[in-house]
């Protein structure tokens, strides 16, 4: 008797425990991660909205589109998410479905596929994030040159360019910066090489967390992050767009080809490019690509246009040709030599 | 020798609970937490489910062979236990690395997940019915109770199950503190919809600020110190048992 | 007698087994010998079988250097976690004192923690600003081991953590099996106490440490959440097989390198087990 009863107990417990695995109306995104670009935010807006799920993915650019890569025959994704570069190469490669968004005619024609292979949702600028309580009454950095200065020493990180798209951005921007072409890595990976005594290490994940506790003092990363850091986290971070040149980005999504929620994916992509969605992006720093969008108070808290100024706008069509190459030498003369 | 060693490891463990509370700034206030139920809440659930999925496939899976291999030896059976002891001491990035491969039409869907769980639990609920059916002389009692003219099943249920009642016990509480802090195969099998807590927890000590990591650590050691303190106390012998085998 | 009863019975456990080990470990090791090449690199596949991943992984100089890294981590783990433990475990058998269930719940703690707790946890002790190197500071103005959870003394740390309780716990059950008889004896003839530490108690314990070892060995190789979190410079082999294979595609590198891994957990484990078979003293 007391055995049929635990009996009981176990099978109801094993029926609540495997029911409801039924999916509920979901998109899946790569490369979602919710404190980026405030991607939790934005989902959790849509989710209120519509009950349709966008789970976190943690996946960075590059990982991204090898993921979809692998998956080509058998799509389990439905739209990614990437820097510029790594999202034109995935469009060339054939892994998007083209499609135009509600919005189109509002997006910037440098900043979409004429075909609509991939858009750009919001910009960004290559900054170094600093925060200044973790570097102990030393000069925070306002070059490139200043980088290479020995006191900063163990400060320094950026993410492994053949993971993050944002790294791989920096690392093109800066050899075009010093005078490389898209063929001539030279200067650039000089200057990389010369920057690796500097480095803490090369994370293949976002260390917000750790650039925040004042574990890495210095981040060069996209300055929405920074920002963030400092408005809302409240840390005593600075941003700084470096005097001597930096690079925009774009940051660009595609629809998957074969995604397996179409309809659904299509008026989420739709609704990224509505003001409301637009403004939470503007809320973690990330400047929409719908102009009109951005609030005006989060306007005064972006670094002023004058510091700007110095931001490059780079041709996305030659950042992804040089990619798998640069990428490789990358790791063959920065990372690996040792 | 002893005192120190046993200095070191108290002393270590303090620190690094005192650490949790003194890290843990932002959590009187119960903001961070709801901030992770929302965002995370549905790996948590997740997680729950697989280890309670998981002690429910152990015990249906285990206590049976575990009889077989306790009970009925045949040529091989040793040889075959220590095959089902072999997950443990293999990568579990190798494990999860070689299901992906074999099975990769089914890459997408939650159940591989627990494939992985499972490989990973079934020797310790194996290994904990084994010890406690080998402890004792349990053939004598079989005997008897077949001489009384009880069949195969009665015997299993009346005689065998009740005497593993504490074994059974301990041995779930064992696959659900394995399961719930499962990562090693976990991280690689996950898929977008469905993900486990520990996957989460990564995800906070990178991308997010430290009031979050740090609440939803608190989080996951309130669903693990309990169950473990809860092992010790019912059979902190057993356990070691268990891990002697492996 | 009844043996259809028994071959259900024990079927769920050897399909378990079979296939979702077994099995996929033989497709492994076939995808092993396939050169599938770099997403992003310069080497493309090459069809038809080769042993040029293995190769790979023995000549080059990060790949290497990564292997070595884990076997000798997993190596001086295991030996300095029995070290640990020798005397408590001795302690837990022997001594009869209040509150001996709270300690031993106190070390076994960690052994259920996720690897990604321990490695936060480790940098938030011995990062660059760790708790223990500002405390340093503070007291004596330099912040001492800064940075050191990212270095070797780092991952040892992190990993002795959660391979201690294991430890502890195989010790103390082979201890309680321990004949004390024999130590007793030995007294009584006049062995000093080191004297019958090497000579009557180690050699009995002999077959007990190895299979510790080989179990620590092994966990400490395949630990994964750990290394994610606090291997940057210092390379580490399942971070590289991640790597390998999310990164870059490259599953025929990534399935070499686990082939690798399997393999030398076998040899430790079989290997040990045979040599302390070897050494079974007799119980007086």
């Amino acid at each position: 008797m007391k055995a049929s009863r635990t009996m009981f107990v176990l099978l109801g417990l094993t029926l609540a425990a495997s029911t409801s695995f039924a999916e509920p109306k979901v998109v899946i995104q790569y490369d979602c991660i919710p404190n980026y670009a405030n991607w939790g935010g934005v989902t959790a807006a849509y989710e209120k909205k519509t009950g349709v799920r966008v789970p976190p993915d943690m996946k960075g650019s590059s990982a991204a589109m090898a993921a979809l890569d692998a998956e080509k025959r058998n799509p389990l994704a439905d739209v990614a998410y990437y820097s510029g570069a790594i999202g034109f190469q995935a469009a060339e490669k054939g892994l998007h479905q083209p499609y135009k968004p509600a919005a189109w005619d509002k997006i910037p024609a440098t900043l979409k596929d004429p075909e609509g292979r991939w858009f750009a949702v919001h910009t960004a600028a290559v900054a170094f994030i600093v925060n200044r309580a973790a570097l102990k009454g030393k000069p925070v950095p306002r070059t490139w040159d200043d980088l290479l200065k020995p006191e900063y020493k163990g400060m320094i990180a950026y993410d492994d360019p053949t993971w993050g798209g944002t790294s791989y951005t920096l690392v093109y921007g800066r050899n075009i910066l010093m005078g490389g072409t898209n063929t001539d890595f030279g200067p650039g990976l000089a200057y990389f090489r010369k920057l690796d005594s500097n480095i803490v290490h090369y994370p293949r994940e976002s260390v917000y967390n750790d650039v925040l506790r004042g574990e890495i003092p210095i981040w060069i990363n996209a300055d929405g992050n920074g920002l963030k850091m400092k408005y809302v986290d409240k840390g005593d971070i600075e941003v700084v767009i470096p005097e001597d040149g930096s690079v925009s980005m774009p940051l660009v999504m595609g629809m998957v080809a074969g995604a397996p929620h179409a309809k659904e994916t299509k008026k989420y992509l739709d609704w990224l490019f509505t003001d409301e969605a637009q403004a939470l992006f503007a809320e973690a720093f990330f400047m929409p690509v719908i102009a009109s969008a951005l609030p005006p108070d989060l306007a005064s808290k972006f670094p002023s246009n004058k510091e700007y100024e110095v931001v490059r706008d780079l041709s996305l069509a030659d950042m992804s040709a040089a990619a798998n190459s640069l990428k490789q030498a990358w790791l063959d003369q920065v990372k690996n030599r040792k | 020798m002893v005192v120190l060693g046993s200095f070191v490891n108290t002393s270590y463990l303090g620190i690094s609970s005192e650490q949790w509370v003194s890290g843990s700034e932002g959590l009187i206030s119960f903001k961070w937490f709801g901030y992770v139920f929302d965002l995370y809440g549905s790996h948590m659930l997740f997680s729950l489910r697989l280890a309670l999925l998981s002690v429910i496939l152990c015990l249906a899976i285990g206590v049976p062979g575990g009889y077989v291999l306790a009970c009925r030896p045949f040529r091989g059976s040793r040889a075959l236990e220590e095959l089902f002891m072999l997950p443990l001491s293999i990568p579990g990035i190798a494990v999860a690395l070689a299901l992906i491969n074999a099975y990769s039409v089914i890459r997408g869907k939650w159940w591989l997940v627990l494939c992985g769980h499972l490989l990973y639990t079934v020797p310790f609920m194996l290994r904990v019915v084994t010890n406690t059916l080998r402890s004792f002389d349990i053939q004598r009692y079989e005997v008897a109770a077949r001489s009384l003219g009880a069949g195969f099943f009665k015997r299993f249920v009346l005689v065998i199950l009740p005497n593993l009642r504490h074994a059974m016990i301990v041995g779930s509480l064992l696959v659900f503190a394995v399961s719930w802090g499962e990562f090693n195969v976990s991280f690689l099998l996950n898929t977008p919809l469905h993900q486990t807590y520990p996957a989460a927890l990564f995800a906070t000590y990178t991308s997010n600020s430290f009031q979050v990591s740090s609440a939803a650590t608190t989080l996951f050691l309130m669903v693990i110190i309990p169950v473990l303190l809860l092992i010790q106390r019912l059979g902190g012998s057993e356990l070691a048992r268990v891990e002697q085998g492996a | 007698m009844k043996r259809p009863i028994l071959l259900i019975m024990i079927l769920p456990a050897l399909a378990l087994i079979f296939s979702l080990l077994v099995w996929p470990l033989a497709l492994l090791f076939v995808s092993s010998v396939q050169s599938t090449g770099n997403a992003i690199g310069a080497a493309p596949g090459r069809a038809g079988l080769s042993l040029s991943n293995y190769v790979e992984i023995l000549t080059d100089p990060w790949y290497f250097g990564a292997l070595v890294n884990s076997l000798w981590l997993s190596f001086s783990v295991a030996a300095l976690s029995i070290l640990l433990c020798l005397g408590p475990a001795w302690l837990l058998v022997r001594g009869d004192f209040p509150g001996k269930s709270w300690i031993r719940a106190l070390f076994t703690l960690p052994m259920s923690f996720s690897g990604v707790i321990v490695g936060f946890l480790v940098v938030i002790m011995l990062g660059r600003i760790g708790f223990i190197p500002q405390f340093m500071e503070s007291l004596t103005g330099r912040a001492f081991l800064s940075g050191s959870a990212y270095q070797f003394t780092g991952l040892l740390v992190a990993y002795i953590y959660f391979e201690v309780p294991r430890a502890l716990l195989t010790l103390e059950s082979s201890l309680k099996k321990f004949d004390f008889q024999l130590e007793t004896a030995a007294r009584s003839l006049g062995a000093g106490r080191w004297q019958r530490f090497f000579w009557v108690v180690l050699p009995n314990l002999w077959p007990a440490l190895l299979s510790t070892f080989s179990l620590t060995f092994c966990v400490s190789l395949g630990s994964f959440g750990v290394a994610l979190i606090i291997s940057k410079r210092f390379a580490l082999m399942p971070v590289e097989i991640f790597q390998q294979f999310t990164g870059f595609l490259n599953t025929g590198l990534a399935s070499a390198m686990c082939i690798v891994l399997v393999a030398i957990a076998f040899t430790v484990n079989y290997g040990l087990r045979m040599l302390s078979g070897r050494r079974e003293v007799p119980s007086a």
